[in-house]
């Protein structure tokens, strides 16, 4: 019997030292690269027509785009356009990964906690980055509540700085959780059937039970991969936001 | 969830696009049978001011940050608030214990700073103020003036 997370055991595939670092090819190296393939080769594929009118493939990518391109022109606003790709590439690589990951022997790799947290680290650095050229000095303003007492002032700061720096493990503990807690349980209720069913006699009919549990949990897996590439995007919009518009 | 609402949004705008052949098959209480109904010309040039509209009151007013307030998109992320003020105020406070050599103190102060921090990030979540830090005061005046609009 297998054990629910043996399926995110990270195997091996060929040994890769550079530097003294262990740079191996791991299968979530592979599935990463899968994501990155399969994401390109749907967009290149579905707006090859061209048509004035979509088809079915185009207006899919041309929804997807749109979404997105919506998403960043209300969160952000005029100023955010030009960081309108790289917010477009992060929500098909999330979006691509989570639904990679649900296809029966694949890998999921956002259930990677280090994953994840590479990708809120380069948000979280980016967006940092970005405000501090755009506004200066006058960012660490941002830290300082404005109308607050000032004997509460130093506390607060302390406060409004380790809330700051909460945004990319909170970024990254969410998507990474989401998909763990997702296909742990789908594991559990896959080797409780097989539990069942191993029984024999009557008793292993009612593996249909735990079975039936499965197709719904895997719809509700895939509106979960879904909404969590979309809030996994729209917080990154809300903190280029932030450093756009100071308050 | 949302996703799959705004693409039928889109579907419908796509509708109206492709002409007055679809738009007939809609139920008449449908908003895309009026722009069907009128001549190509004038609905193309309402739907190019109407456009230049929009994206004009976007350019003009300064985007409100909005999370969607969804309860499955909301609890995920009160849980991870929580969570992630956590670690972050222990990992913190243990890093400064070991450099500053004052263990278990700042361990203990910074647990619960962090603790506050990310109950600060709960009511900020919930409350539709978006991710900004600060109780910056034009959160009032601009709830006012949305509320007066």
């Amino acid at each position: 019997m297998h054990s629910p997370v043996e399926q995110f055991t990270i195997k091996v595939l060929f040994a890769l030292n550079l530097f003294g670092y262990d740079v191996s090819f791991t299968n979530s190296s592979l599935f990463m690269v899968l994501t990155v393939l399969a994401s390109i080769a749907f967009l290149a594929l579905a707006i090859r027509p061209a048509a004035l009118i979509p088809g079915r493939m185009q207006g899919l990518a041309e929804m997807l785009y749109e979404f997105v391109a919506d998403m960043v022109r209300s969160n952000v606003g005029n100023e955010g356009r030009p960081y309108f790709p790289v917010i477009f590439t992060l929500f098909m690589f999330v979006l691509f990964s989570n639904l990679l990951g649900l296809i029966p022997y694949s890998y999921t790799t956002t259930s990677q906690i280090v994953v994840t947290f590479a990708l809120a680290l380069a948000i979280f650095v980016g967006v940092t980055l970005i405000a501090l050229v755009k506004h200066g000095f006058h960012f660490f303003s941002f830290f300082v509540p404005s109308g607050a007492p000032k004997a509460l002032i130093p506390f607060l700061v302390v406060i409004e700085v380790i809330s700051y720096f909460v945004r990319p493990v909170s970024l990254s503990v969410r998507l990474f959780a989401n998909m763990l807690a997702g296909h742990t349980m789908l594991k559990v209720f896959a080797g409780l059937a097989v539990m069942i069913a191993s029984a024999g006699g009557v008793a292993a009919a009612g593996s249909v039970l735990p079975l039936i549990a499965i197709i719904g949990l895997t719809g509700l897996e895939v509106l979960v991969a879904v909404l969590q590439a979309y809030v996994f995007t729209i917080l990154t919009c809300m903190y280029l936001n932030d450093a756009l518009h100071l308050h | 969830m949302v996703f799959f609402l705004f693409s039928q949004e889109l579907l419908d705008k796509k509708d109206v696009r492709s002409g007055a052949k679809v738009a007939d098959e809609k139920s008449p209480d449908k908003n895309a049978t009026p722009a069907a109904n009128t001549t190509v010309s004038s609905s193309l040039s309402e739907r190019i001011s109407h456009l230049e509209q929009k994206h004009r009151i976007a350019d003009d007013t300064p985007p409100q940050a909005t999370i969607p307030q969804g309860g499955m998109a909301l609890a995920g992320r009160v849980s991870s608030e929580l969570v992630a003020g956590l670690i972050v105020g222990a990992g913190s406070g243990w890093v400064l214990d070991r450099w500053l050599d004052t263990s278990p103190l700042m361990l203990v102060v910074m647990f619960f700073l962090g603790a506050v921090a990310g109950m600060v990030n709960v009511w900020r979540a919930v409350s539709g103020r978006g991710m900004a830090a600060g109780y910056s005061d034009d959160y009032e005046t601009r709830a006012n003036k949305d509320s007066s609009e």
